[in-house]
């Protein structure tokens, strides 16, 4: 017997060794994973969009958060520019910007919306003359008034007694 | 059984090309009709290497779920069946891998070898562990053409195209594969030579 033929008869041994010791799957096992497969498309396509819907919602995530910290930098941009005098109110030439802009801002009350270049005028002699006298020219005393006609009462700058007086000590100096 | 047909690849045939299209349009029963003809081969493969039938049944399944998320890259001119047998072997060798890992952590050590005689050997559960020992320890592209070629039937053509290699590389990869389990089963070959017809 030729060696070709010794390793076919070995072969067809093997393989009936390795049909011997197969495990016969039964009918019910059979069935059971024929019904998993019908569920596979519905299973696997579910597995696919919630995947895909987790990336999604990472960006999404991300995308509030970087529109939350572009919204905080808008906010911190915005507040110096609403408390001009507070911040910068240690340099002489900044003191003059506000008095520079006469016209109202649009967020002051209508009151001092109102008030014409004329008032603003009188307010403005009344610090350059005599700052000190404007201390009593403000109903019931109050020493705020002339500022008040001139930049408008409840300003943050102003509600805040340690800018305010950093301020008045300035027009002090310059008067 | 299945090394009668060895060599017999099976056409590409238009009703399993139709099924693979409606299944990928989320059609569960067109994918059922597609790997059912499979299943028998599948739970063969996978109990050869997993052991029991729970954990055969396991990569079963999890071979359907890889297999349907692989069929868009499915190519109609290759045999499904290996396309399927490959997905089987490698799915029950990693299950089998990391059932190993957990028996190990619980340090639930496998029952002891017993030696049989040749008929329990042959017809018993101690040839079936001794066939399944002796794939574990080939290397592992050898033991899966050796998989594909006794247990899945592929003809050499289908086992290269499962391994993604030549039908000539193929030849030779199960040549050394069929080569080295008849010397690791020389003993149970051996016996079942010695053993009488029809018993």
């Amino acid at each position: 017997m030729g060696d070709e033929q010794r390793e076919q008869e070995e072969n067809e041994r093997l393989q009936e060794l390795f049909d011997a010791t197969a495990v016969e799957p039964s009918r019910e096992q059979l069935d059971r994973l024929a019904r998993v497969a019908a569920q596979v498309p519905t299973t696997a396509g579910r597995s696919w969009l919630a995947t895909h819907l987790a990336g999604w919602r990472g960006a999404l995530l991300g995308g509030v958060a970087v529109a939350a910290a572009a919204a905080i930098v808008v906010l911190l941009m915005r507040q110096p520019a609403q408390q001009p005098v507070a911040v910068d109110s240690a340099r002489p030439e900044t003191t003059t910007a506000p008095l520079e802009s006469r016209a109202p801002q649009p967020e002051q009350p209508q009151a001092i919306a109102a008030l014409d270049e004329g008032l603003i005028e009188v307010a403005e002699q009344m610090l350059g003359e005599d700052p000190l006298s404007s201390l009593d020219q403000g109903p019931e005393g109050s020493p705020l008034l002339a500022l008040d006609l001139l930049y408008g009462p409840g300003e943050a700058a102003f509600a805040n007694p340690e800018a305010w007086s950093k301020l008045y000590a300035i027009l002090l100096e310059d008067s | 059984m299945p090394g009668g047909e060895l060599d017999q690849r099976s056409a590409p045939c238009d009703g399993e090309r139709r099924h693979i299209e409606a299944a990928l349009r989320g059609d569960g029963l067109a994918f059922r009709r597609l790997v059912e003809p499979h299943l028998p081969m599948l739970l063969r493969i996978a109990t050869r290497v997993g052991g029991n039938r729970a954990l055969a049944e396991d990569a079963v399944q999890e071979t359907l779920t890889l297999s349907y998320e692989r069929l868009p890259s499915y190519r109609h001119e290759t045999s499904f069946k290996a396309f399927l047998a490959a997905i089987a072997a490698r799915q029950a060798h990693t299950l089998a891998r990391s059932e190993r890992r957990r028996a190990k952590r619980e340090h639930q050590t496998a029952a002891p070898e017993r030696s049989a005689t040749p008929e329990q050997a042959l017809h018993g559960a101690a040839a079936a562990r001794s066939v399944r020992a002796a794939l574990a320890a080939m290397p592992e592209k050898r033991r899966d053409a050796a998989l594909l070629r006794l247990d899945a039937g592929l003809s050499y053509r289908e086992i290269a195209e499962a391994l993604d290699s030549t039908e000539g590389s193929a030849r030779v990869l199960v040549h050394k594969a069929l080569k080295e389990l008849r010397q690791r089963l020389a003993v149970l070959l051996e016996d079942g030579r010695n053993k009488p017809q029809g018993t």
